[in-house]
């Protein structure tokens, strides 16, 4: 089994705290399940009446039944519209089991204490397949369990009504079943082999043509077309025989489910044969073992996925707890708000402040002491850093580059992990950063800002009261930008809307920043996208707006003038502090 | 039918014409299995009759075995016709792989330039695979499906026309339902793909801006989008599921219809004596094995839609004609190998002009150069002044717009392709290494035989040696791609491999700008030794990489604006050669000295 981490709750456990979010509803969903399996049962029974009905009727016959082939389609229909019922009722469900993992994983994210770097795996792309798939993978235990208790609820009660009607023809119909069961459960680790196997070729053949693609230069040069295509046929040949086994394999699971079925019908005829002659069994009878026997071979299909979705979702919710600040396999689904029937409620800006409502009172001093932050992939970083800022003054980073100034601002604000040091506020000393140095006490302005594929005002706002934002936009001097932008602050930019140039990013970030009105501002490198012109207005109206209070990363002269104090950095060391 | 289509038809059927008689095979084993399966509610309902006739026990068993053994086989025979269409489709497929990509590798560069290796991977190996997926189980399942049906109502009519004509209407009904409400279904699956797409779409941003989010205070607010999304989705999850699964209900409701009509017709004809009991029972499983292929048949039209367009592409791929075409001539037309020391080729380029893109200004203009054979050329140049261009029409990657490129005196457009490569070679600054073994990159791919021996001394003599002794598997160590090469030995492990093609004429362009000087030291020994003999032209940037070459061209704008002896120019002071060589004992590059002299 997978070594767990954290917390070892086992992941039914953890599905199964799932399932409890919403009782009601899941319980709503299983019992529809249940009874959609289940309801073949009566249409077989009702089916073996008719055709008794039929045999045994005299000669000259009975008046058609009428009313029992109304009473069958009445069944086919109640189940067919209730089906719309729960499946209606299972998709909401299904979104439900999603989102409360996901929405637990991006709360501690964005705002558990701790440093959120180096919790998310590299690449956004694949931090976003745990929120789909691993998250996916969790839901389809729930799921798999609805189809599971269906298959087992129709099958206990067939194989009962069975034993009931004939004792030896049951044990001909669950023998071949069982043996089905075995051996699909025999396969099930094999199939996974086989599959991985087949996975592996697929990717060498597609990393061969890659790397060919890729270095075509040299292998036209080379003349090497031939041997090159000689070689890819070679892979396509190992490929494509792991890829049958694996084919066939699965077509071999899905035959024993399916074809196990009509087997034990005739197994079922073998055993009766002699009391279906003596008149102990009827037509009807035969009907309703074959009608059973389908059904009931449907049961190893719903273990095996049960065993498979099971031990999918083991190394999923591992995925799933790795992301939060300590991994934790029941806190991913601890209880919490899905909103989804009506939205979640209006947002109130004063939330937006991760960092409580209310005014703090007024800022005096933030002073750093021997902040150490060391990057474990490069061992870089800086070493013993000591900064004071206070209220009024403008204190500048600079240092060439790789001298640590961007991990200075992140380590300060928490960004990233301190090994040593103490941040004090107001003389307090701040335990966890990330969650203090936040509006309404200091506000941060990244060297790239990240903005979103929605309306310029709300990237900017990000949720944050719009009273503000005509301020931010004058004092970043973005108010002058807007006229070229179709829909003013109404146009959607970022990576899916209208492109906006480096220097228009930054200033974007910048009103980000400043409509929040923080004590103090943390910038890093405003100059890299600016030309001086526009810098520098921006910094005289930012002053003149009273912000007056900021820890910033320059190189630009005006800036280390006006500077109140200039701290130097130089591989990771204060060098001067003037 | 528009051309495209027409080309996929041709190329479908062109693949699977060389699988003809396993595709014949497959499809009688197919037919086989169908037909036991269609006998199995016949053996049932006959059962039912001879039981109900009072036949002997003993016949009964007999019966009842018959269907065991019925359904095994049948079963069987289901899985060897996937066996053996998973077969043919492999090899099917794979073949049309090789094709693609053998003709991919005969398209010019320009073509290459535009089609990103991520994207050929998809052509030759994604749309294929559509089209192996839809040949290897869908294809056979739906001729199999179709049979099926056909069958059922073939031997329902037999027993009673007017079952069989039920079974024939509920499964035309059926059919039309399920298609109909599956195309209403398709624009509220659109809409919930299209919700989740915007989910998480937005989530992949705000979490690639994880930072941005925390330091502003903007958690909550990223929660909060979160949580409209999610409730969209929910909202389009269910409004898609009640035209999704309503149009399956109904569907499945039209079936149990059919099925109620079957029973009442057959117990009618029954009362009348026209039909025995058994095949009562025999015509109420074939209506309930009726719903299942017509299910499977309407899943599926998807993957062959996904299959059809796969084979559209490949067509459209195979139908891109390569611009740089062989020659008449072979190799033999060429001056022979000398042997030694002089196997050099001439060069010359005579008025030769090229633009890359038609209309645009040329790269190079009205380039006249003579080369002997055994020379060796440095070409210098500010970046973009066409000195690349000059090396690639050397090798044919382009032609050339006027004038001609002639090696040997050959207009390199008059030999084959592969003979005009197997004589000229090309060390580039950017090493095309490939993920596989140390051996494979030397001789790319077989393409150069030489035995072990023979490449362990020629990594000696690049310089290698003691790198080659430090890897785990010698020879076969698998080279990750570059990964775990440094600079220099990927260098290094390219004029290893220009050396095993032994070439008359030798292209290095910018071979050794990138490296320290440390391994720049060591590769100038293996430049040195590879150029001897041969004919060289050596692109670069460093002036003292040129300091052992026989002549100089400088080139500008794509212009030749001067050309001659090395050490002349060098001791002309007006020369631009003599200036560039003044600034550069300053340490500057090429570049930063022509700005300087500029």
């Amino acid at each position: 089994m997978t070594a767990r981490l954290g917390n070892v709750a086992s992941t039914t456990r953890v599905a199964w705290r799932l399932a409890r979010h919403e009782p009601v509803a899941y319980a709503l969903t299983w019992v529809g399940w249940v009874t959609f399996f289940a309801t073949p049962l009566l249409t077989g029974l009702l089916v073996k009446v008719i055709l008794d009905r039929v045999a045994d009727a005299p000669d000259g016959g009975i008046p058609a039944p009428w009313g029992l082939l109304a009473v069958l389609v009445g069944i086919e229909v109640v189940r067919w519209t209730w089906l719309i019922v729960i499946a209606i009722q299972w998709h909401g469900c299904w979104v439900g089991w999603q989102t409360v993992p996901r929405v637990n994983l991006l709360r501690s994210l964005v705002a558990a204490p701790g440093p959120a770097a180096g919790r998310l795996p590299g690449a956004p792309g694949e931090a976003v397949s745990r929120f789909r798939d691993d998250v996916q993978d969790l839901a389809m235990v729930l799921d798999v369990w609805l189809d599971l208790s269906g298959a087992l609820v129709s099958s206990t009660i067939a194989v009962a009504v069975l034993i009931a009607i004939d004792p030896r023809a049951t044990v001909a119909i669950v023998v071949p079943i069982v043996l089905a069961a075995v051996g699909t459960t025999w396969l099930g680790p094999r199939l996974r082999r086989w599959r991985r196997a087949a996975r592996e070729a697929t990717a060498r053949v597609t990393g061969f043509i890659g790397d060919t693609f890729g270095g075509v230069l040299a292998v036209q040069a080379g003349g090497a077309e031939a041997a090159v295509v000689r070689r890819f046929a070679s892979l396509n040949a190992e490929r494509a025989e792991v890829s049958r086994r694996d084919q066939v394999g699965s077509e071999l699971v899905r035959s024993l489910g399916y074809g196990t079925g009509e087997v034990a019908v005739g197994g079922v005829l073998v055993a009766v044969a002699a009391a279906f002659r003596g008149g102990d069994l009827s037509v009807g009878d035969l009907g309703l073992f074959a009608a059973y026997a389908t059904l009931i071979a449907e049961l190893p299909k719903w273990v095996g996925r049960y065993l498979v979705y099971q031990r999918q979702a083991d190394v999923s919710v591992d995925r799933l707890a790795e992301l939060l600040p300590a991994p934790d396999r029941r806190a991913v689904v601890a209880p919490t708000a899905t909103h989804l029937r009506h939205g979640p409620p209006p947002f109130a800006s004063a939330e937006a402040r991760d960092g409580g409502s209310g005014d703090p009172p007024p800022f005096e001093e933030l002073s750093v002491e021997g902040l150490t932050v060391r990057h474990p992939a490069s061992g870089r970083g800086i070493r013993g850093v000591d900064v004071v800022v206070r209220r009024g003054e403008l204190v500048v980073v600079t240092g060439p580059v790789g001298a640590g100034k961007s991990t200075l601002l992140r380590g300060v604000l928490g960004l990233v992990g301190a090994d040593a040091g103490t941040i004090r506020w107001n003389g307090v000393a701040v335990e966890d950063p990330s969650t203090v140095l936040v509006p309404p006490r200091a506000a941060y302005l990244p060297q790239v800002p990240r903005l979103f594929s929605e309306p310029l005002a709300s990237t900017i706002l990000l949720g944050a009261s719009g009273e503000g934002l005509q301020h931010a936009l004058w004092l970043t001097c973005l108010d002058e930008d807007l006229g070229r932008m179709p829909d003013g602050t109404g146009t959607v930019i970022g990576p899916r809307g209208l492109r906006l140039s480096g220097g228009q990013i930054q200033r974007a970030g910048a009103a980000r920043a400043l409509v929040r009105v923080p004590q103090l501002l943390v910038v890093d490198d405003l100059s890299s996208a600016l030309d001086v012109e526009t810098e520098a207005r921006l910094w005289e109206r930012v002053a003149d707006g009273g912000f007056t209070t900021a820890l910033l990363v320059s190189h630009r002269r005006q800036v280390l003038e006006r500077a109140d104090r200039v701290v130097a950095l130089d591989s990771g060391r204060v060098v001067e502090t003037v | 039918m528009p051309q495209s289509s027409r080309g996929a038809a041709r190329l479908l059927a062109a693949t699977l014409r060389t699988e003809a008689k396993p595709l014949a095979g497959v499809l009688a084993v197919l037919g086989a299995s169908m037909v036991l399966r269609l006998s199995l509610p016949l053996l049932l309902g006959r059962f039912a009759d001879d039981a109900l006739a009072g036949e002997p026990v003993d016949a009964l068993t007999r019966l009842a075995m018959v269907y065991v053994v019925v359904a095994l086989v049948s079963e069987a025979l289901g899985l060897g016709v996937v066996w053996g269409s998973v077969r043919l489709s492999w090899r099917a497929g794979n073949r049309l792989r090789e094709r693609l990509s053998a003709h991919a590798l005969r398209l010019e560069q320009s073509w290459h330039g535009q089609h990103s290796p991520g994207q050929l991977i998809e052509r030759i190996d994604g749309d294929v695979e559509a089209m192996v997926v839809f040949f290897s189980g869908i294809a056979i399942e739906i001729v199999g499906n179709v049979g099926l049906i056909a069958g059922m109502l073939v031997v329902a009519t037999a027993i009673d026309p007017w079952s069989g004509l039920i079974l024939a209407v509920t499964a035309f009904a059926g059919a039309a339902v399920m298609i109909r409400l599956r195309v209403a279904a398709v624009s509220a699956r659109e809409a919930e793909r299209q919700v989740n797409a915007e989910l998480y779409g937005d989530l992949e941003e705000r979490l690639g801006g994880l930072e941005d989010l925390r330091a502003n205070g903007a958690g909550a607010y990223a929660v909060y989008r979160l949580h409209h999304h999610s409730a969209r989705s929910w909202r389009a999850a269910r409004r898609a599921s009640l035209h999704g699964d309503s149009a399956h209900a109904a569907a499945a409701m039209v079936f149990a219809a059919g099925t109620a009509g079957t029973l009442l017709a057959g117990i009618l004809l029954q009362q009348r004596g026209a039909i025995t009991v058994g095949a009562v029972l025999s015509l109420y499983r074939y209506a309930d094995m009726l719903r299942q292929p017509l299910q499977r048949i309407a899943e599926q039209l998807k993957e062959f839609q996904k299959a059809m367009a796969g084979a559209r592409r490949a067509a459209t791929l195979l139908a891109t004609e390569p611009r740089i075409t062989d020659g008449p001539l072979d190799g033999a037309a060429l001056p022979a190998r000398g042997r030694g020391r002089d196997r050099g080729l001439s060069v010359d380029f005579e008025g030769v002009t090229f633009a890359y893109d038609r209309g645009h200004a040329p790269a190079v203009a009205g380039i006249d150069l003579h080369l002997a054979a055994g020379r060796h050329l440095g070409v210098i140049g500010r970046t973009g002044s066409g000195k690349t261009t000059l090396a690639r029409l050397l090798l044919r990657l382009w032609d050339v717009d006027g004038g001609a490129v002639r090696i040997g005196g050959m207009d390199v457009r008059d030999l084959r392709v592969a003979a005009l490569r197997r004589r000229i070679t090309i060390v580039t600054q950017d090493v095309d290494l490939f993920r596989a073994s140390l051996r494979d990159n030397l001789t790319l791919f077989g393409t150069q035989p030489a035995g072990d021996t023979d490449l362990e001394l020629l990594l000696a003599r690049v310089g290698l040696g003691q790198w080659l002794a430090s890897l785990p598997d010698g020879l076969d160590t698998v080279l990750e791609g570059g990964q775990g090469l440094s600079a220099g030995e990927g260098q290094l492990v390219a004029f290893a491999r220009a050396f095993l093609a032994d070439p008359d004429v030798v292209v290095l362009d910018e071979a050794s700008s990138r490296l320290d000087p440390m391994t720049g030291a060591r590769i100038g020994a293996a430049t040195r030794r590879l150029l001897d003999g041969r004919t060289a032209v050596v692109i670069a940037h460093r002036l003292e990489t040129l300091a052992e070459v026989d002549e100089i061209a400088v080139l500008e704008n794509g212009r030749l604006v001067e050309h001659g002896n090395r050490h002349r120019l060098a001791a002309a002071a007006d020369s631009r050669y003599a200036r560039l060589l003044r600034t550069a004992e300053q340490g500057l590059l090429v570049d930063e000295a022509e700005e300087a002299t500029a």
